[in-house]
């Protein structure tokens, strides 16, 4: 038995030590290509970090944005910056000094934080449980987002809404009624269109197969809306789905649904249970059920267009 | 019974990773993108069908098993399609630096094994700036050259598709 938790912790070894040196491989290598590369096989490492510490939803959160969306953001990013000149990086070795002194203060601050807790650390988890009952999840991790702390999810999901808002602020006045075209290809690959029109209707089944287990198992609406977002780009990308433009009613009024219900159910039940974001007593699943439901499409929505990227100024040129 | 069943997974489960090792080495030492690839989507499709088969004996039947053999189709279907578009931007890569590398007498290895990942899911338009990573990359003063010229007519125009032309 022992042999096999030796084994285990070896491999435990080997995963943060691959965690830390991917990292540094990421910040230092000069190619902003190769970095977001990198980034993007960082996050499904830290994704399978994650399901060693038997954190599971945090994993998948990792692995579908974290991993997924970002490191297709960033990938695109990479492939719009010119490189970098060689000779200014290197006038600029102090900031990068401060830089790694202030990074290295942080976590080394952080491990003395972790590596001082009391050995039955502080924990909120066994109130969790006795309360879990009253909102008739069986999640904890779901109890915890749609009631405990709802209002921390409620302002996320506004947050998502304010992102989009000043992603589009970038798009000049001239273009703004243009499709955005970051994704489509001129002429996309017949494999690629192939693939696309294979994983539609699959990732759409298994999205929504990830936000009904949410309520009693790990799962929920921002990995279902991650994965939804980028089989929207999949498909944009491919040809087989147009971008809409900015200026379109149904996008929009698709990215604000979410926070929108949210926000409105959370004031009635200033009225019908005594509290803002209170849930009145024998609706509570079906409330949380709906909630999600209306975020599932405006997560989904939000980043799909954020990963739809802007309209094509160089239409406008002369 | 059970033991038949372990030994069964051990075997075909090393035999699967035994691919995925030989598609590493493949990828490392493979000179050039379109057998390196050839080494890698073995590896992905062998190397996983194995392990997915040899866990099958110690998973319960009928739920996770099929979601098992599920992953690997999905798998199957992804690597091979991605295959088949590193393939095509490689190609279109050489065709559209044709002209731009015949004066340097090479047009061989021009995408690196990293960077034929980022362009599958590169737009084509970013193309022209992957060409100049790369050249940036070789051990050609040049081509190094004609990269950092390539850069400087992107930061000027924002046209990537005219820089290499």
């Amino acid at each position: 038995m022992s042999a096999i938790l030796d084994l285990a912790s070896l491999a435990d070894v080997v995963l943060a030590v691959t965690a830390l040196l991917l990292g540094l491989w990421v910040i230092l290598t000069a190619d902003a290509l190769r970095a977001a590369i990198g980034f993007l096989v960082y996050g499904l490492l830290m994704a399978i970090v994650w399901i060693r510490l038997d954190a599971p939803d945090i994993a998948l959160t990792e692995a579908a944005i974290g991993g997924g969306l970002i490191g297709l953001l960033v990938l695109g990013a990479s492939t719009r910056v010119p490189p970098a000149p060689v000779a200014r990086s290197a006038r600029r070795w102090p900031l990068h000094l401060l830089a790694a002194l202030l990074s290295a203060a942080v976590a080394l601050g952080l491990a003395t934080v972790v590596l001082s807790l009391p050995d039955p650390a502080p924990s909120l988890a066994a109130t969790v449980a006795a309360e879990l009952p009253a909102t008739a999840v069986e999640n904890p991790v779901t109890a915890v987002l749609m009631a405990f702390r709802a209002v921390d999810t409620l302002f996320e999901t506004v947050v998502l809404v304010l992102a989009l808002i000043a992603f589009w602020s970038l798009i000049p006045d001239a273009s703004w009624r243009q499709p955005l075209a970051w994704l489509p290809l001129p002429h996309p690959s017949p494999p690629l269109v192939l693939l696309a029109r294979l994983l539609l209707p699959l990732v759409i089944l298994v999205a929504l197969h990830l936000f009904w287990i949410g309520a009693s198992l790990p799962g929920g609406k921002f990995q279902a809306g991650a994965l939804l977002a980028g089989v929207w780009a999949l498909a944009m990308v491919a040809g087989v789905m147009q971008p809409p433009a900015a200026t379109q009613r149904l996008p929009r009024l698709l990215a604000v649904i979410g926070p929108l219900v949210f926000f409105a159910i959370g004031l009635a039940g200033i009225w019908l249970a005594g509290d803002f974001l209170a849930y009145p007593l024998g609706v509570e699943k079906p409330l949380i059920l709906l909630i999600e439901a209306v975020l599932l499409v405006s997560v989904a929505v939000v980043l799909g267009l954020i990963l739809a990227g802007l309209p094509d100024a160089r239409e406008d040129r002369p | 019974m059970s033991d038949l069943a372990s030994l069964f997974t051990l075997v075909v489960v090393s035999l699967g990773l035994l691919f995925f090792l030989a598609g590493v080495v493949g990828l490392l030492r493979f000179p050039d993108p379109l057998s390196r690839l050839h080494a890698l989507t073995k590896a992905d499709a062998l190397g996983l069908g194995l392990v997915v088969i040899g866990l099958l004996p110690q998973v319960s039947w009928p739920f996770t098993a099929l979601k098992l053999l599920a992953l690997w189709l999905l798998m199957l279907i992804g690597g091979s399609i991605a295959g088949q578009l590193i393939v095509a931007t490689q190609f279109a890569a050489e065709a559209e630096s044709d002209g731009d590398m015949a004066e340097f007498g090479d047009g061989g290895d021009l995408l690196p094994a990293p960077d034929d990942l980022a362009t599958d899911g590169a737009a084509a338009g970013d193309l022209a700036i992957v060409n100049a990573s790369n050249a940036a990359n070789a051990d050609d003063t040049a081509t190094r050259a004609s990269a950092k010229a390539a850069a400087e007519v992107e930061l000027g125009e924002h046209q990537p598709e005219d820089a290499c032309r």
